[in-house]
């Protein structure tokens, strides 16, 4: 499923809008966005989590990319696939926001991060070790640079190579060789304290 | 663990607050929406406003006023109202946002960019913001302290005017230049070692 791409419309389309009814292109618009929360809320919500520590700055970043999304619909024009596309705004924006989001964590203190549920039917004490990986691997992924981050968490997400390339911008080797020191260290991390936890 | 796809398993299996509701998370993206493209046109009318009932205060005087220095002080704070608001009208309407559909580092320049440019407007508020204004208000000053020296000698009540105007002036200079810049300068640091592509992981 692709995003409409944006065409050459006649002014009469907006003039002849009905007033108090949304135009077609708004009625486009917002089906639009709606489908791509849809289908990639709980992605860009693990993207906050490689950005920001606090659940309500989790949350704000969330809505953040949700309103660059909004905004960037309409100058969408189908030169990169909508994937690629949507997570390019989400990494941008996190990056830029969470210079503000950072400066309130620390005038508020350090904030114990937020647990994740553990689910009823499993074993406790392997989920509890499972959920302090989790949490340590989101910790490490935002220790690293802008651009590794970026690259893990696309990775992370199940992007190829090619589509990284076509968000950071780096060369698909470029990423490659990243790619492969930035998981090493996260094992090594996310294993440590497995073990530790055992 | 034994990989990428352990990791990428762990990754995606983390849970997460609630999933806003659609029509409540529309309701927030129209709110901020709204409220981020009022900011400056609200910021620009504002000012327009006073800037206006200044130079139209400041014209009558001018226009009544048989005293030549003071209509000389009227006119030149009347003009600078006006080219504050002609100043406002064609530069402050704010860089255009950076394009966050660019790749990461395009996005970053033009971050920067931005940034930049909102510095570069702030530390030049002592031209064209300031300073017509103040000369004016000097003009007049002396126009006063010339009248009060044929009629008997400068008191020293007459310093208490030009010091609070003086104060003021220096505190908008403060705010702008040294504490508005100050923020943004910070900003943009942490932009670009956010974003500093030249440090690896340890």
């Amino acid at each position: 499923m692709r995003l409409p791409v944006r065409k050459r419309k006649s002014m009469s389309t907006e003039a002849m809008a009905p007033h108090g009814q949304p135009r077609v292109e708004d009625a486009t618009r917002h089906d639009t966005f709606l489908r791509l929360i849809g289908q990639y809320e709980a992605a860009l919500r693990r993207l906050a989590a490689g950005y920001v520590v606090h659940a309500a700055d989790r949350e704000d970043l969330f809505q953040e990319i949700a309103v660059g999304l909004w905004r960037a619909i309409p100058g969408y024009r189908g030169e990169a696939s909508e994937r690629t596309w949507l997570y390019r705004i989400a990494h941008n924006i996190a990056i830029s926001s969470s210079a503000r989001l950072h400066r309130r964590e620390r005038s508020e203190g350090p904030i114990a991060e937020t647990v994740d549920q553990v689910p009823a039917n499993a074993d406790a004490e392997q989920e509890a070790v499972r959920n302090e990986q989790r949490r340590r691997l989101a910790e490490v992924i935002r220790t690293l640079p802008a651009v590794d981050r970026q690259m893990i968490l696309l990775h992370l997400e199940g992007l190829s190579y090619a589509e990284i390339e076509q968000i950071s911008g780096l060369s698909q080797s470029a990423v490659a060789t990243r790619l492969s020191r930035v998981r090493e260290r996260l094992k090594e991390k996310v294993q440590a304290r497995g073990m530790e936890q055992r | 663990m034994n990989g990428k796809d352990e990791l990428r398993e762990l990754w995606c299996t983390q849970a997460y607050a609630g999933v806003t509701e659609r029509e409540e998370l529309m309701k927030l993206i129209e709110k901020k929406t709204k409220r981020f493209d009022r900011i400056i046109p609200v910021r620009n009318f504002l000012e327009c406003a006073g800037a206006t009932v200044v130079a139209v205060m400041y014209g009558v005087s001018a226009a009544h006023t048989h005293d030549g220095i003071a209509r000389a002080s009227f006119i030149v704070i009347a003009a600078s109202a006006v080219w504050i608001m002609y100043f406002l009208l064609r530069f402050g309407h704010g860089p255009g946002d950076a394009d966050p559909s660019q790749d990461l580092s395009a996005y970053r320049r033009g971050l920067v960019e931005r940034y930049d440019r909102q510095i570069r407007l702030l530390k030049s508020v002592k031209y064209w913001y300031l300073l017509p204004p103040y000369i004016g208000l000097l003009i007049g000053t002396v126009g006063v302290l010339l009248d009060h020296t044929r009629s008997g000698g400068v008191r020293w009540q007459d310093s208490i005017l030009p010091a609070i105007y003086t104060a003021f002036f220096a505190f908008v200079w403060w705010l702008n230049e040294i504490e508005g810049v100050a923020r943004l300068e910070a900003e943009r640091a942490r932009l670009l070692s956010l974003a500093d592509e030249k440090n690896g992981p340890e």
